[in-house]
């Protein structure tokens, strides 16, 4: 074997054998499943396609037409303070419950377990139900802030004021993906660290600024861009919650929902695809940025 | 001594407490659904106010797991499994391969490759089921389970990102020394780094079998014969708003649904916390 | 690339594994063409007698009730036809069109189809649906026991798109214990606007109900009904590319009357009705209300099940100066066969035994609307509910008084449907005026439907 010339690759050269045959499996699927939709879907987004005949040219007229559309503003910013508000809440509340699940305490693995569980109900229309039961006028949360004074009538998801609110929760509330992820990058960090801090004298607090943010961040700065990228194309929750309306007065109106009442509901394609592809764009800055600032904030025990 | 052991005591107190409360109202809405599928079907929204059934049934498990016109709810779960296993064995064993490529080895267009791969997790898949759906029939893979679990051989890049982050999380010393011992790329990734990240491919293969358990939108478009149907394609069966909807075989059956989840979740997670990776990095 | 030649492989490998798995029940998609060489003209002997072995591709959307109801009869048109085989699909009703589109796109449509008035239109002007009227005049579909408008409901440009599975006319459900609780008689097929918002008036004050859980302008086809007692031929007009009625003289008038309703709480809140999505969370339903304003008198027995006790039916109030009613009679959905079926013939023959054969129907009971067929409603009538009976009673009672049912519906019609929905919303908030609100949607309506029917 060719050690020494793979070790010296490994180091300070590259190795392009190596690289394309461990990504392999992912080019073949880019290639042969992603790049015809991914394609197709920008081509779209230059044409009128209602879907059941062919699509015909139309240049730039769909991008125009986007933003002469009052909905399409609508829809952003129902988007943008879903992401500002719910991005912070399920990431700290994630975290939160994370640094509780890491102590040493008994029947821990239960509690991990029940608290996952409402993350694993799904975008079932029986979860609608559930959620808009919860808080209706009459519902078991009325009933609590009855039972401290408040006496409140008001249906909480059919109120233009506060439906919106209700889906940043009932998405909080499903935060058992980047508890997970913090947990297990939680794990990683190694115990050694946390003996010397405590030799040296560090209390609970200066333990996590010093050393469970630092070693977490590579895994705080993952969570935190796939949250955002999933606020951007957040569905399911609004979906099922307005029966894919976006309702009550358009509040609800998500960004991806809107895409799909445009492309797949109205059978206008060619806009869906262009509000889809302005979209990526737009995650795509957003992505950027969180990338260029990464540098100073992610540290890799491998950069070392 | 004492003091520290009481202090000791109270703190268990206050953390049970609190995780205890904080836990009856995060499942207050689950014991909801939970209960509710034991109401006789009637009775579900007369009487949605209150949590525990007037009567207990099982009725609603009968009916719901019935299913459609004699194919019942097992034919269901079985090709929900299928497709899922697969899946989880597709997704989480070559998107580990990738990241590791990603993530340790130099290679000409890797960020190029790597900026491609962040831009496909980008697209809403309403714009690209059409075509996704148009390319899997010229395929002739229409009506198969082809299409839902070929492309896991692919890796999922969200997958890909996440065990990346890990390895990069493992300080490159460690591949060093293997590499000094003599061990070749292969003998690194499966000695060192696989079981460092273990908690990662656990957490991921965790939410590869929910997704895919949990997706509808590829078995709605690409099943064709109940026979294939799965669960969650089977979920989406009992309702219909212009005539009615069977509301207790739905609460039943979503509840059943979620135990394959669940099993699974309690199985996996203390590999998460009891990760190999604690101790291999302690040295 | 090596590695990735042995993933490709190995895909392959896994491949053909996987299509062995589901090769015994893939679909005759692809019929043997021979099938469809006698297809060029409609024959009217009975393809039953026909050997020739022949598959269907059959889809619909419904509930677990719908399912079992449809296979059972499949299993017996297959019992009766042995050389027919049918592959049915089903699904829910939000995911259908997703699907249905996707089919379209790729030209894969099944043969025979259940239709929403809704979508008629769309797929009809693309050239996706079959006419069937060769069939009708031929009599491989029988439909010489059927009133003449229930034929043409789904004509277009004089092709026949869509037949009938069942009819159903808008309706207000209501309790009657409530009523005689409240003292108040209950409503006859005569009554009016100032009727109607008496009762609901004095129920409210009587019972600890609201007289109402969905005033008739909260859906569209309400204000569809008060534009036609007000004599216009509906919201959409003849051509199908704009509103009929461009003056919001009406619509001021209509939603005036709702507001007030509201603000006295004579009806339920508008925040409470506006989460009550499904028939089953309904105010009628749960018991918040003595009645539903508007509603497809098709849902009525699905609101009694929920409700747990039988209900009765009447029509929409009628204005003392009108000239017309406002009620139409409609299908509640279609059955259609698409342009892309090779076995069009064995298709015409099957929708005929789905929509005429009596003892096939008296599995399904109704439960898609009145049958347009005189001896199926003969034959299935006597095994009706209660509700059931009333409603079939009351669609026969509607199709003598109310005029025939006008092609409402347009290209554009789920996004102007969308439209009336927010605006409503908007408007019973308290966050547009009602006047502003009607403006909109004369303008962006009118729009809407413009460029739909341009296409």
């Amino acid at each position: 074997m060719k050690t020494a010339k793979k070790k010296k690759g490994r180091d300070f050269g590259v190795d392009n054998l190596s690289g394309y045959l461990l990504i392999g499996p992912w080019l073949v699927g880019f290639f042969l499943f992603t790049l015809y939709p991914l394609f197709s879907s920008l081509y779209y987004s230059f044409t009128s396609y209602d879907l059941l005949t062919s699509p015909k040219w139309v240049g730039v007229q769909n991008y125009i037409n986007v933003f002469a559309d009052a909905r399409f503003y609508q829809s952003m910013k129902v988007t943008f303070i879903y992401a500002l508000v719910h991005v912070p809440l399920k990431l700290l509340f994630a975290l939160g419950i994370a640094l509780l699940f890491n102590m040493k305490h008994r029947g821990i693995g239960i509690y991990r377990t029940l608290y996952y569980v409402p993350s694993i109900v799904g975008g079932s229309i029986a979860v609608s139900v559930m959620w808009v039961q919860l808080f209706a006028s009459k519902g078991p949360f009325n009933n609590m802030l009855a039972k401290i004074g408040i006496d409140i009538t008001r249906n909480w998801i059919g109120d233009p004021d506060t439906s919106l609110m209700m889906i940043i929760i009932l998405a909080v509330w499903q935060f058992g993906s980047p508890m997970l992820i913090f947990l297990a990058g939680l794990k990683q960090i190694p115990v050694s660290y946390y003996e010397a801090a405590e030799i040296d004298g560090a209390n609970v607090f200066q333990r996590f600024i010093k050393i469970t943010v630092p070693s977490l961040s590579p895994v705080i700065f993952f969570n935190l861009l796939m949250q955002i990228i999933g606020a951007f194309m957040a569905f399911t929750q609004c979906y099922i919650v307005s029966n894919g309306t976006g309702g009550p007065s358009d509040t609800t109106l998500f960004y991806a929902l809107y895409i799909y009442l445009q492309g797949l509901k109205y059978h206008k394609m060619g806009f869906g695809c262009a509000l889809a592809w302005i979209m990526v764009i737009i995650i795509a800055l957003i992505t950027l940025l969180i990338f260029k600032t990464s540098d100073t904030w992610v540290f890799y025990e491998s950069d070392d | 001594m004492k003091s520290m052991k009481t202090r000791k005591r109270v703190g268990a107190v206050v953390y049970h407490s609190f995780v205890i409360l904080l836990g009856c109202v995060m499942l207050y809405p689950i014991v909801w659904l939970i209960l509710s599928s034991f109401k006789p079907g009637d009775q579900i929204f007369l009487n949605a106010a209150n949590l525990i059934p007037d009567t207990f049934v099982l009725e609603n498990y009968r009916t719901g797991w019935a299913g459609f016109g004699g194919l019942t709810f097992a034919t269901f779960f079985k090709n929900s499994l299928v497709v899922t296993i697969l899946t989880v064995i597709g997704e989480v064993s070559t998107s580990t391969i990738v990241a590791y490529g990603f993530a340790r080895i130099r290679f000409k267009w890797r960020s190029f490759w790597f900026a491609c791969m962040v831009v496909t997790m980008l697209l809403p898949t309403q714009v690209l089921m059409i075509p996704q759906y148009i390319m899997f029939q010229k395929f002739g893979w229409l009506n198969s389970f082809l299409p839902l679990v070929v492309p896991a051989f692919a890796a999922r890049p969200f997958f890909i990102f996440l065990i990346m982050q890990f390895i990069k999380g493992i300080p490159k010393s460690l591949d060093e020394s293997a590499f000094i011992d003599g061990s070749s790329k292969i003998g690194t990734f499966f000695h060192i780094i696989v079981p460092l990240c273990v908690p990662s491919i656990i957490t991921s293969a965790i939410f590869s079998f929910y997704w895919k358990w949990d997706d509808f939108m590829g078995p709605l478009l690409y099943l064709q014969t109940p026979k294939l149907y799965t669960v969650s394609l089977a979920l989406k069966s009992f309702s219909d708003p212009s005539a009615g909807t069977n509301w207790g075989s739905l609460f039943a059956m979503l509840v059943a649904s979620l135990i394959p989840s669940f099993v699974i979740f309690i199985c996996f997670q203390k590999y998460i916390v009891e990760g190999i990776a604690t101790t291999g990095m302690k040295n | 690339m090596k590695k990735a030649l042995a993933l490709l492989c190995a895909s392959a490998i896994l491949g053909a594994v996987l299509s062995g798995c589901s090769s015994s029940s893939q679909p005759s998609s692809n019929t043997p063409s021979n099938s469809s060489a006698n297809n060029s003209a409609p024959q009217s002997s009975a393809p039953s007698e026909s050997t020739e072995p022949v598959s269907i591709r059959y889809m619909w959307w419904g509930s677990q009730t719908r399912h079992d109801q449809n296979i059972e009869m499949l299993k017996m048109y297959m019992e009766q036809n042995k050389n027919v085989t049918v592959e049915y699909e089903y699904g829910g009703f939000d995911t259908y069109w997703d699907k249905a589109s996707a089919m379209a796109a790729a030209n894969n449509l099944p043969d025979v189809w259940q239709m929403s008035v809704a979508y008629i239109l769309s797929y009809a002007d693309k050239g996706q649906l079959a006419d069937m009227n060769p069939y009708i005049e031929s009599g491989v579909i029988d439909c010489s026991d059927w009133e003449e408008v229930f034929k043409n409901l789904g004509v277009v440009d004089g092709k026949n798109y869509g037949l009938t599975l069942g009819n159903s006319a808008y309706c207000m459900i209501y309790d009657p214990d409530v009523f005689a609780q409240a003292g108040v008689t209950e409503p006859t097929l005569d009554w009016t606007w100032d009727d109607y918002l008496n009762t609901i008036k004095t129920i409210t004050e009587k019972t600890d109900l609201y007289g109402d859980c969905q005033f008739p302008s909260s859906i569209m086809e309400g204000y569809q009904q008060y534009l036609r007692q007000n004599g216009q031929i509906g919201v959409v007009n003849e051509a199908r590319d704009g509103l009929t009625y461009k003056n919001t003289d009406l619509w001021v008038k209509l939603f005036t009357m709702q507001k007030e309703q509201l603000d006295t709480g004579n009806v339920i809140p508008f925040d409470q009705a506006v989460t009550m999505q499904a028939i089953e969370q309904t105010g009628i339903a749960t018991g918040q209300s003595a009645m539903m304003g508007v509603v497809n008198s098709n849902q009525a027995v699905a609101a009694a099940n929920a409700r747990g006790k039988e209900l009765k039916v009447t029509c929409f109030p009628h204005d003392p100066n009108e000239t017309q009613p406002g009620t139409f009679i409609g299908p509640t959905m279609f059955l259609s066969m698409s342009e892309s079926s090779k076995n069009k013939d064995a298709t015409a023959a099957l929708i005929n035994f789905l929509l005429n054969d009596p003892e096939a129907n008296k599995i399904c009971k109704m439960e898609k609307g009145v049958p347009a067929s005189a001896a199926v409603r003969e034959a299935v009538e006597p095994l009706l509910t209660e509700t059931g009976k009333a409603v079939s009673q009351y669609v026969g009672e509607m199709g003598k008084i109310a005029p025939p049912y006008d092609n409402i519906y347009a290209v554009a019609y789920s996004e102007v449907n969308d439209l009336y929905n927010k605006l409503v919303q908007d408007m019973m908030f308290g966050r547009i005026s009602i006047e502003d609100a009607g403006q909109q949607f004369i303008t962006e309506a009118d729009a809407l439907l413009k460029a739909g029917a341009s296409k």
